[in-house]
């Protein structure tokens, strides 16, 4: 899953607020593939990759390494979470993020918080606003994964991932084109795909989309008051014909 | 913090309308359903507050309704897309014309089966007079493949068609061949009695995966009765050849159809349990069919759709107890009728199709170069009636031999929707539409459904299940599910 916490502790005498937040690809040796992205050098152990530590921006180690400006490392109890190959994101207050790991079945992009719909049981009730840069963030981490580490499935949540509209459509076209192979689970509550134009562009985004849509009741009411919004049962159920 | 709207702001009004749905009885109660094939069963005071539009927004029974399109509310105009969705899944199968192309290789035949007296020669008869001859053949396949069809099914039958396996042999070759630059998805099926099946040819029928579709009618005693052939025991010589099959195929290579005639009805359970001995996981129970044999043979071996019935609701009650002690075992009519109960999918069974299967879904060419719409027609044709015979593959065009009178005549009762008797029966939805059948039976292709047997046996057979699906414990659903094919 994405969303690994992973509890670290910054190198003597760095403040948590010194890190630059960032997206990057964690890696343990120098290749093509780190060639004009943003890399992390993941070291546990081991004879030093010099170009690697040349061109990353950060160091994520087990321990301090000797002639690395603090600033610039970072120090994981738990590096096992990480991986060879994993996306994160790091932010200046000391958060680090598994955003994508190359060993896992089961990642997906975290889209949005917002939503469209307020359901009674919702353990992440939405927040109302959609982060400007979203796009460009999940087509960045999209960017960074390694060829070799294409994912057999991609789920794509939130919230509500429609949200972002035309955003979601481009960043679907960017799945689809970089990974052709990769299968995209997309978690939707399906209302806007009650507008023909949207269902027909999603459409035609990706050949290997399948779109899972919770349906909580074989009538309106039913649906309709479990996700606290009048008239999402019908447009729900507009998906099939347009789709 | 966002309040929860409470789930009364969210109810239906009190008036609803009601969609257009059909009613027949059931037992004491009423069966409805609609076009979209939803079906429900309702007691006649439930029916009467449905009608009178008296059933309250809250109530299980008004959402199960509302949920099947049996009613609407407030202004649900979009719900028309969702329907005509609906309409077109359960019609599928109408797309792309015919996909199941019957090749009769030859007439001649090694078995003299009590229900099939007509349409058949002996072995010995002359093969060409007889068997089909390249020329008709290759025509043959050339108007099959001018089918739209992507995924075609290329069936042999006869006679026997092993009699004519070198023919066949050559049929698939050629299929294979003329197919390269269309690249169809071609299924082959063999229709074989399997006597005399020798390794090579079975060799042959796995290289180029070519399915076998053979005949069992029961026990050893019931099977000779019915399946006479001149060496004396069929049987014997057909469980030979399921051993070589499975020998050189696999254990699982082979499905089998029984017929049943008067002596069969006797022998319910013992004709499953001849099944199940021989590795087989499901039966395909077949009521005699009205084409092709003499009126003598019809007092010999024929029975009222009545004893029928009866017979085949004891198969499926001995068929379910065996599933319940845990042999998997399914008959296959019921799982049609189940699928089109219970999924929103089409069937491809061309006898239980509305439009009609009869040339739409299936073509059988004859070894004699004639096209017929359906297996029946043949049968029919074979008897002295011509009425659907659709042309010749050496004379007559694509457009002659699909658009001629034959397929305008079988057009115009190709629709239980609109047929006097089905148009208003709730049974409908899961029933079919066989105007040859009718033509045979009942003297024109409309029919006159309270005599007509195909109604009477489908509609009882429909019944049933919807009884044993509603009366029955998970157990028995879910054994009833297990039986839905894709």
């Amino acid at each position: 899953m994405i969303d690994v916490k992973v509890s670290f502790t910054p190198s003597q005498g760095v403040m948590r607020n010194q890190f630059v937040a960032q997206t990057g690809l964690a890696v343990t040796s120098w290749s093509d593939e780190c060639i004009g992205k943003n890399i992390f050098y993941l070291y546990d152990n081991g004879v030093i990759d010099e170009k690697l530590l040349s061109i990353a921006s950060l160091v994520i180690c087990s321990e301090a390494l000797n002639d690395t400006p603090q600033s610039k490392m970072l120090i994981v109890n738990d590096i096992d979470y990480i991986n060879d190959g994993s996306v994160i994101s790091v932010n200046s207050s000391g958060k680090l993020r598994v955003l994508f790991n190359p060993k896992s079945t089961n990642n997906a992009l975290f889209v949005t918080d917002a939503c469209n719909n307020f359901c009674v049981m919702c353990p992440q009730p939405p927040k109302p606003i959609i982060q400007d840069d979203a796009v460009e963030h999940l087509n960045d981490v999209v960017s960074l994964i390694r060829k070799q580490d294409a994912p057999e499935v991609l789920g794509i949540t939130g919230g509500e991932p429609t949200t972002i509209k035309a955003g979601l459509i481009n960043v679907l076209k960017n799945i689809s084109e970089k990974f052709p192979d990769t299968i995209i689970q997309l978690l939707s509550n399906g209302r806007l795909f009650s507008y023909r134009d949207f269902a027909l562009e999603m459409g035609q985004a990706s050949e290997k989309m399948f779109v899972c849509v919770p349906l909580f009741g074989a009538t309106s009411d039913i649906h309709d008051y479990i996700v606290q919004s009048k008239g999402a049962f019908d447009r729900k159920r507009l998906i099939n014909p347009t789709f | 913090m966002q309040k929860f709207q409470p789930i009364s702001d969210f109810i239906d009004e009190s008036s609803y309308k009601l969609m257009p749905f059909k009613m027949s009885k059931f037992d004491s109660d009423y069966l409805i359903s609609n076009d979209f094939g939803e079906w429900e069963v309702l007691k006649s005071d439930e029916l009467t507050n449905l009608v009178n539009k008296n059933i309250t927004p809250t109530s299980k029974l008004y959402r199960k309704l509302k949920s099947k399109n049996f009613l609407y509310s407030g202004n649900t105009s979009l719900g028309v897309d969702i329907l005509a969705s609906k309409l077109k899944t359960k019609k599928e199968f109408i797309t792309d014309f015919s996909k199941l192309h019957i090749f009769c290789m030859t007439l001649r035949c090694n078995h003299s089966c009590i229900y099939c007296q007509v349409s058949r020669k002996s072995e010995s008869a002359n093969m060409t007079h007889y068997d089909m001859s390249d020329e008709v053949l290759s025509k043959s396949i050339d108007i099959m493949l001018q089918c739209p069809s992507d995924s075609i099914t290329m069936e042999f039958q006869g006679g026997e068609s092993l009699l004519a396996i070198e023919q066949v042999k050559k049929a698939i070759l050629l299929a294979n061949k003329k197919n390269e630059s269309l690249n169809k998805d071609i299924t082959f099926v063999m229709c074989t009695n399997l006597m005399h099946v020798t390794r090579e040819t079975l060799e042959f029928f796995k290289k180029h995966n070519v399915h076998i579709s053979t005949s069992l009618d029961g026990p050893q005693f019931l099977h000779n009765l019915n399946r006479a052939t001149s060496g004396g025991d069929s049987y014997s010589n057909v469980m030979e050849s399921f051993r070589l099959a499975n020998d050189v195929l696999g254990e699982g290579c082979l499905s089998a159809l029984m017929t049943t005639t008067k002596e069969s009805l006797k022998y319910p359970k013992e004709i499953i349990d001849e099944y199940v001995r021989n590795g087989f996981h499901n039966i395909f129970v077949r009521e005699l069919n009205p084409y092709g044999f003499a009126e003598k043979a019809a007092r010999k071996i024929g029975y009222s759709t009545e004893d029928f019935l009866t017979f085949y609701k004891e198969m499926l009650t001995y068929i379910i107890q065996l599933n319940m002690s845990g042999t998997y075992f399914e008959e296959s009519f019921a799982g049609l009728i189940l699928k089109k109960l219970l999924t929103p999918w089409a069937i491809g069974f061309v006898d239980l199709q509305s439009p009609t299967g009869t040339g739409f879904n299936v073509t059988l060419y004859n070894y004699d170069g004639k096209v017929y719409p359906s297996d029946e027609s043949r049968m029919l044709a074979e008897t002295g009636d011509d009425t659907f015979a659709l042309g010749d593959v050496r004379t007559d065009s694509y457009q002659e031999l699909f658009f001629g009178e034959p397929m305008q005549l079988i057009a115009s009762a190709a629709l239980n929707e609109s047929m006097p008797g089905c148009s208003d029966c709730a049974y409908a939805p899961f029933c079919g539409s066989e105007p040859v059948r009718r033509h045979q039976t009942q003297g024109d292709v409309i029919g006159h459904r309270p005599t007509d047997s195909y109604c009477i046996k489908n509609r009882e057979i429909i019944k049933h299940i919807i009884s044993l699906w509603t009366n029955g414990d998970d157990k028995t659903k879910e054994i009833l599910m297990s039986w839905i094919r894709n």
